[in-house]
């Protein structure tokens, strides 16, 4: 896909994320679009391609954030890069069940770095770290694997007509 | 060294700490207010489509209680009149005592009215966007309010067209209160839960009762003195704990914020 299409794709769901889908919330978690995008690309492309992209959309919800700045955007390449050492060093074949392992791994390393780097970054920031650990985030695993599969299969639809 | 200098990742890094630092300057507030003017015509309107999307929701998820809700609420606002007519008394009765002591009358607030317009990116904290600035008249620290003076949160930032308010359920947020019947005092704290806030640092020897209001005190330096915050629901003490807390139902329905009034200092 072309890299201007890509960077307006990202920005559009940064906006949509703020605006539309953060208003929807099942049981007090909502879904993460834009971290299930990003999340996608590192597990079905080279995401060395995207760098500059993730970056971009990470520094935009970073903007749009309470959290301290930086903590967003850091945390998303962190977790990109994980997921790209870990599809390296441990997975040679991709298949669909093993997407969906990752999309789970890097919603897990994304929420741990989000709360540990805002405490590094203020360090007077208040998390609530049991309810964000036990209730949220699994919560926030199931919808981002059910989300990844929608978009997985659009996408594969999309490139067997092309 | 020179391999990791000349990686992507290593300058990468270096930028999103620069960003970081010119952020924690205040040198990023001019490329955010053009962020913001850019983005908030497409917040506004997504935000809209949004509230009407879970308005239908909610209205479908409640139907069944829609008959009971009524006529408890059609209850409720026969006893509320009635208090309204007993008010208005002694709001006249005030009136003339003020004149014949010739004390000062309370200035009336300003009001800005201002729509939702984001959220929070992520799960963590609980906070809002409005569609009202510095253009406006928006300062920082102002407290925000829903209509009956109910507390809501604070102007946390603002922008030329935007502010964020970092509603009073947020973990960051600590808002000095009284019982409105028995004076008692202490610390409303937010437990970043939607409808979740604590009483605590009440001294033990006071005593707490179910269903009593809580109210912001006059030791805010932030919030006027009076506004409601929420209704005792539970009473936790034990005796390890050198103060007493107690779990406080919030007025507002968090979940359901879409216009909200920030008070002009």
């Amino acid at each position: 896909m072309k890299y201007y299409i890509i960077l307006a794709i990202l920005l559009f769901a940064s906006i949509f994320q703020i605006s539309f889908l953060s208003f929807f919330t099942f049981y007090q978690a909502s879904l993460d679009l834009i971290l299930v995008i990003i999340l996608l690309i590192a597990v079905l492309d080279n995401f060395k391609k995207y760098w500059l992209l993730i970056i971009i959309s990470g520094l935009f919800l970073d903007c749009f954030s309470a959290l301290p700045f930086g903590a967003i955007s850091l945390s998303l390449l962190a977790s990109v890069y994980l997921l790209e050492r870990l599809k390296k060093d441990f997975f040679g074949y991709i298949n669909f069940g093993l997407i969906l392992i990752l999309i789970a791994i890097g919603t897990v390393s994304y929420n741990l770095l989000v709360m540990l780097l805002s405490r590094i970054l203020k360090f007077d920031f208040q998390i609530n770290w049991l309810y964000n650990l036990i209730y949220l985030m699994p919560q926030e695993i199931i919808y981002n694997i059910i989300l990844a599969s929608f978009i997985y299969y659009a996408l594969k639809k999309i490139s067997a007509k092309k | 060294m020179k391999k990791i200098i000349k990686s992507a990742i290593f300058w990468t890094i270096v930028l999103i700490f620069g960003l970081i630092l010119l952020n924690s300057q205040g040198l990023l507030k001019k490329p955010k207010n053009y962020l913001y003017s850019l983005v908030s015509p497409s917040q506004k309107s997504s935000s809209q489509i949004a509230y009407k999307i879970s308005n239908f929701f909610y209205l479908i998820k409640n139907i069944k209680n829609l008959n009971d809700q009524n006529s408890d609420l059609k209850e409720k606002n026969l006893l509320l009149e009635g208090r309204i007519a007993q008010l208005k008394e002694i709001e006249k009765e005030n009136e003339f005592l003020r004149k014949q002591t010739g004390l000062s009358f309370p200035a009336a607030k300003k009001l800005i009215l201002a729509n939702i317009i984001g959220k929070q990116p992520t799960n963590l904290g609980e906070y809002v966007f409005i569609n009202k600035g510095q253009k406006d008249g928006v300062e920082a620290e102002a407290a925000v309010i829903l209509p009956g003076d109910i507390l809501v949160g604070r102007v946390k930032e603002v922008w030329f067209s935007m502010a964020k308010i970092l509603l009073i359920t947020d973990s960051n947020s600590l808002v000095s209160a009284i019982v409105q019947q028995t004076r008692i005092q202490g610390v409303v704290k937010g437990q970043s839960l939607p409808q979740e806030l604590t009483l605590d640092l009440v001294l033990p020897s006071e005593s707490l009762e179910k269903d009593q209001a809580v109210v912001s005190s006059a030791l805010n330096d932030v919030f006027p003195q009076g506004l409601l915050i929420g209704q005792v629901e539970q009473v936790i003490s034990s005796d390890p704990q050198i103060f007493q807390k107690a779990k406080i139902k919030p007025a507002a329905d968090f979940n359901k914020l879409e216009k909200l009034f920030v008070i002009i200092k």
